[in-house]
């Protein structure tokens, strides 16, 4: 192996010396507070705007450039990295205890920890919001918001906080990187020190987009439509550079991944065995890596667009051409968000069902298909918008790719059938999962016959679509990776009583709020509007009670999971006689996971010991 | 001053990593190359996104109006930055720190005039934003600059290594990473540059 | 083998009897005031008709899966007594039921749905009785001329856009983000999209293009009786974006015939 010594220290060892400095978080504040007035008053001066002498759109942006070069600095970056890179001593080290969560580290768990945290952090934020915006649609008229914009600002928001820091980054940056090194049998990533600087973007980008209507409410949602966002609110800047810099969080993550896939895996460790998980990653990284480029490229493009200002998306230029390069990512983007869930189920299956993975080569075809087409599909996002003469190829693409996402259905299904399922929290939580994502992915064969979508697109059908595919899909397999890994994060079990509760308790909520969507759709209700016609007031407000209880349900699963962790009943190493290489460490995992790397020699999901094989 | 230079296998508290400063073996090696080669696959999308911009947007030729000798002269010192890393790799391999020291400077010297070249007619305002023309030259010669500025600091930092880690240098991939990068960057230019001076 | 004829037997009546709920909600789409929206409404149905038994086989897989599969609570472990990598005969059932479902679903509804809409226009267009409806969209208000009939600002009579449609006449609408009554301006003209819920589609409207749609309307409405026949804007096109809707109306032809008399004499008067 390597002869680059493991990264991480001994948890056991006290730290001999330390570093006298700020706590890191505070110090990254402050340091972004300089970055950001220093640079501002330099941009400023050098170009003056017309209205603010202290502040314009150029200086507003440079300045966001200074606060997180300042954060990420301040966070630890600048002794560990930055100053060794020029070849300066290194006074750092990696800390121990708590603290660690709270600065710079090279070690993947507590990269994953940290990912997870501020992922969390994001879905609390965006959550909120949806909240809100739930408790103005319960009346058909304006009362909770005092103007249309403000619901509006909410809405992108929720849609932008929620898509590029929950949904892209929980299941790969999160468990990602805390549990592709111990699957694929290694005791670090492959760019430790890269993934250690990244993580801490995402802090900068869900602030940069939770306090963007400071600088005034953009209203364009989370797409960013031009030629809209070009006049919108100045709000709209800090959209794009939130977003941005959280998808260079995303890019880096995909980079260090697949290098940790490809370079990283134990001897024996054959891409015939690599576990489930890991080729979803391997997938997903693969879109990381082809289309956050191309958006970032377009967001820097819009973000020129308004600050220059330059004339591409008027009418004088093609809006067209942004809508395009936006679904281009944003298509993909959702098999980012589905991928992870998708090879989650056929990860957790077999364990729970003590039964061989059925048709393993048939769920990677499908992971790298999907994978494959996704870019191939985005006009149907634009069915109204584009001339009625394009959309036939792609209405035939956006139904093609339901075969290889099938196939994670036919995988999962296959190992189910005669299988002996422990139904306990994980378990009926994939279950959940699959029932959910069979309604959106179903509901999106109406929505990709380009006859329904002109009635249905930019309605509540759509919306209810999308949710039942990210949060049915995505987030339902969230909570059931929380719950399957919480023994090996934390050495302790939750109590299946209180988490089945929790679990049914969302399942129910969820499908009565989104299902009335479609219902709400299809009687004429549309897209951001905080006030519409009155017919359809009852439903939404029975909409809303519902939103709010399935709110409350997900609090409810997460301070009970971050409980657990605390406080739980002790657990053996490998509660779920799982095979894979991340429970053949002791749990929670010792910073250096495996003393001595592991050689495989046969498949993880094989479960015919002791048992007669039937053909 | 830290007395952490030299890395202690032993015992992993007092590990401290700095870059170059192990052997790599190959499957190291590997690990870098391909991770790098990744990262610029990924990095030349924009790439892609930038040649097809122009007509996507407006639909019909646009006449090119830039001084294309300013573009030039940045492609050219942007090469010569790019013949200097060569040689440092070469000198890298002659363990010739000294000329590594002083072909790096040069690189650093022709990157920064170049990045000069390159933004110059940025800033001077000679061309309309306000155009056809204009809106995609501010964004593709923005978009040139920004990726020879992270050449300077590649060839910086690398600079900085070699001559403060000096004796205690194990490998020399930080050179041929930052050499691949620098002619990567130069490829990037010389198709921008074909793209807003000429066609 | 005893599993998979219960499992059959099953999911055909549970098919059935999904397939016989779908026939009883199969209206989706509530109000289908035109030939399009019959048609959209008739390409739902079928959808519906075919996702079904998919949907049906899925959920009672899963439902076995929670019955049938569970694990017993005498059971103390072990791995399930049947382990099987794959089955030939189902993944080639599965893959190519997908395959023919999918290309199926393609040609009919979702091609022959668009070559009817496309004959649709064709037809239209040629047809001496087509009305010409030039509607603009603007932050944040529509406005709809009728040039057949010189009438550059279709009113109600509280003075605010009104669109007014004959029953059984097909109607072309030519949709443009500027108009007459204000000079060009590159800032106010963002993506707007015209939508009538009761008409079964909607267009965007797109800065700087102009495009054409067509409906046939066949059933007599109005905003006030139904709130399906309404002009909404369904793409968020800045703060007022829940404020751009005007009323409508479908009318007998003798009634738009009065209406357009009157509109001219409100015209010529101001």
């Amino acid at each position: 192996m390597s002869s680059i010594p493991q990264t991480g220290v001994d948890t056991g060892r006290p730290l001999t010396r330390r570093y006298k400095r700020m706590a890191p978080v505070l110090r990254g504040l402050l340091w972004a507070l300089i970055g950001y007035m220093v640079v501002d008053m330099i941009v400023a001066f050098l170009d003056p705007g017309p209205t603010h002498s202290l502040f314009n759109l150029v200086s507003l942006t440079f300045a966001w450039v200074g606060g997180v070069v300042g954060w990420t600095l301040g966070i630890g970056t600048w002794e560990s990295v930055v100053r060794p890179a020029f070849g300066y001593p290194m006074k750092w080290k990696e800390t121990v205890g708590w603290r660690r969560y709270f600065e710079y580290s090279t070690n993947h768990k507590v990269i994953g920890i940290q990912y997870m945290v501020s992922s969390l952090g994001g879905f609390i934020i965006a959550g909120t919001a949806a909240m809100l915006m739930r408790l103005q649609l319960m009346d058909d008229r304006m009362w909770f918001f005092p103007y249309s914009k403000y619901y509006l600002v909410t809405v992108g928001i929720h849609g932008t906080i929620m898509m590029f820091s929950v949904a892209t980054v929980f299941m790969v940056g999160g468990l990602g990187n805390y549990l592709i090194p111990m699957m694929v049998g290694s005791n670090t990533s492959a760019f430790s020190r890269l993934s250690g600087v990244s993580v801490w973007f995402v802090p900068a980008g869900i602030l940069t987009v939770a306090f963007s209507p400071l600088l005034g409410a953009w209203t364009t949602g989370w797409r960013g439509y031009e030629p809209l966002a070009s006049q919108d609110g100045s709000g709209i800047i800090y959209y794009y550079l939130g977003v941005f810099i959280l998808l260079m969080s995303s890019l880096i993550v995909a980079a260090n991944l697949v290098a940790t896939i490809v370079f990283r895996r134990a001897p024996g460790l054959t891409w015939n065995r690599l576990p489930m998980y890991a080729w979803g990653m391997l997938a997903v990284s693969f879109l990381n890596l082809i289309w956050i480029p191309e958006i970032m490229m377009t967001f820097v493009m819009a973000l020129l667009d308004k600050i220059v200002p330059l004339p591409m998306f008027q009418s004088t230029g093609s809006p067209l051409v942004y809508l395009q390069m936006f679904w281009l990512f944003g298509h993909p983007e959702v098999y980012i968000v589905v991928v992870p869930a998708l090879a989650l189920w056929m990860e957790i299956i077999p364990v729970m069902g003590r039964k061989t993975l059925f048709a393993r080569q048939w769920g990677v075809i499908g992971l790298v298909f999907v994978m494959l087409l996704s870019g191939m599909v985005w006009a149907h996002h634009l069915f109204p918008t584009q001339q009625n003469a394009t959309i036939l190829p792609f209405s035939f693409f956006t139904e093609m790719i339901s075969i290889p996402t099938g196939f994670a259905f036919m995988v999962s299904i296959g190992t189910m059938w005669k299988s002996k399922m422990r139904l306990n929290t994980p378990s009926i939580l994939i279950m959940m999962s699959m029932f959910n994502f069979l309604i959106g992915g179903l509901t999106g064969v109406f929505l990709a016959d380009p006859a329904v979508n002109m009635q249905l697109h930019d309605t509540f059908f759509v919306v209810g679509h999308f949710h039942y595919t990210i949060i049915g899909g995505m987030v339902f397999s969230s909570f059931a990776a929380m719950y399957y890994y919480l023994p090996k994060f934390s050495g302790r079990m939750y109590n299946e009583k209180w988490a089945q509760l929790g679990v049914y308790w969302i399942f129910l909520a969820f499908n009565a709020t989104f299902f009335q969507f479609f219902i709400l759709g299809l009687r004429g209700m549309n897209r951001w509007v905080p006030v519409y016609p009155a017919y359809l007031r009852a439903q939404n407000f029975e909409v809303s009670i519902f939103a709010f209880l399935l709110g409350f349900g997900f609090l409810y699963n997460i301070i009970y999971i971050i409980y657990v962790w605390r406080r739980g009943e002790k657990v053996d190493e490998n509660p779920w006689q799982s095979k894979t290489l991340e429970w053949t460490t002791s749990s929670p995992p010792a910073d250096i996971s495996f003393e001595e790397i592991p050689t495989v020699t046969e498949g993880f999901y094989d479960y015919s010991d002791g048992v007669s094989t039937e053909s | 001053m830290s007395t952490n230079i030299e890395p202690n296998f032993e015992n992993p508290t007092e590990r401290v990593l700095y870059p170059m400063q192990y052997e790599l073996d190959k499957e190291e090696q590997m690990r870098l190359r391909g991770g790098l080669t990744l990262w610029l696959i990924s990095m030349s999308i924009p790439m892609v996104l930038l040649y097809e911009l122009r007509y996507v947007i407006s639909g019909k030729y646009v006449a090119p109006n830039a001084n294309w000798l300013l573009g030039l002269l940045g492609l050219v010192a942007m090469v010569i930055a790019g013949l200097l890393t060569s040689a440092a790799v070469r000198s890298a391999k002659r363990h010739n720190q000294r000329a590594i020291l002083i072909q790096t400077g040069w690189a650093f010297w022709f990157a920064l005039a170049a990045m000069v070249l390159v933004g110059w007619q940025v800033c001077d305002r000679t061309i309309n934003p306000i155009s056809h023309f204009g809106e995609m030259f501010f964004v593709c010669q923005g978009t040139g600059a920004f990726y020879i500025l992270t050449t300077i600091i590649a060839v910086l930092a690398l600079r900085g290594r070699v001559k403060r880690l000096a004796g205690s240098i194990k490998n020399y991939w930080g050179a041929s990473a930052t050499n691949a990068f620098v002619w990567y960057v130069c490829v990037f230019w010389a198709l921008l540059y074909l793209l807003i001076y000429w066609l | 083998m005893k599993d998979a004829v219960k499992f059959g037997v099953i999911w055909v009546i549970l098919s059935a009897i999904l397939e016989w709920c779908v026939y009883l909600v199969r209206h989706m789409f509530y109000t289908t005031a035109t030939i399009q929206a019959v048609d959209g409404q008739h390409a739902a149905d079928f959808i519906f008709y075919v996702v079904t038994p998919i949907f049906a086989f899925v959920v009672l897989m899963l439902i076995f899966g929670f019955t049938q599969f569970r694990r017993r609570r005498n059971d103390k472990g072990g791995n399930s007594p049947h382990q099987f990598r794959t089955n030939r005969a189902f993944v080639g059932i599965w893959i190519g039921v997908s395959l023919v479902v999918n290309l199926f679903l393609f040609v009919h509804p979702t091609a022959s749905a668009m070559e009817n809409y496309w004959n649709q226009s064709v037809e239209y267009q040629k047809s001496p009785n087509l009305l010409v409806v030039d509607v603009y969209a603007r932050q944040w208000q529509w406005m709809y001329s009728y040039p057949q009939y010189g009438i550059a600002n279709a009113v109600n009579s509280a003075g605010n856009g009104e669109l007014v449609l004959p029953v059984d006449r097909p109607v072309q609408f030519v949709l443009r983000s500027y108009d007459f009554n204000h000079y060009y301006d590159v800032e106010a003209d963002v993506i707007h999209s015209f939508w009538i819920p009761a008409f079964g589609w909607k267009t965007d409207v797109i800065p700087g293009e102009t495009r054409y749609e067509y409906a046939y309307p066949t059933e007599l409405g109005s905003t006030a009786e139904n709130q399906m026949f309404r002009v909404q804007c369904a793409e968020v096109c800045g703060p007022g974006h829940p404020y751009m809707y005007t009323g409508m109306k479908v009318v007998t032809a003798s009634q738009f015939s009065a209406w357009i008399q009157k509109q001219k004499k409100l015209q010529s008067s101001s």
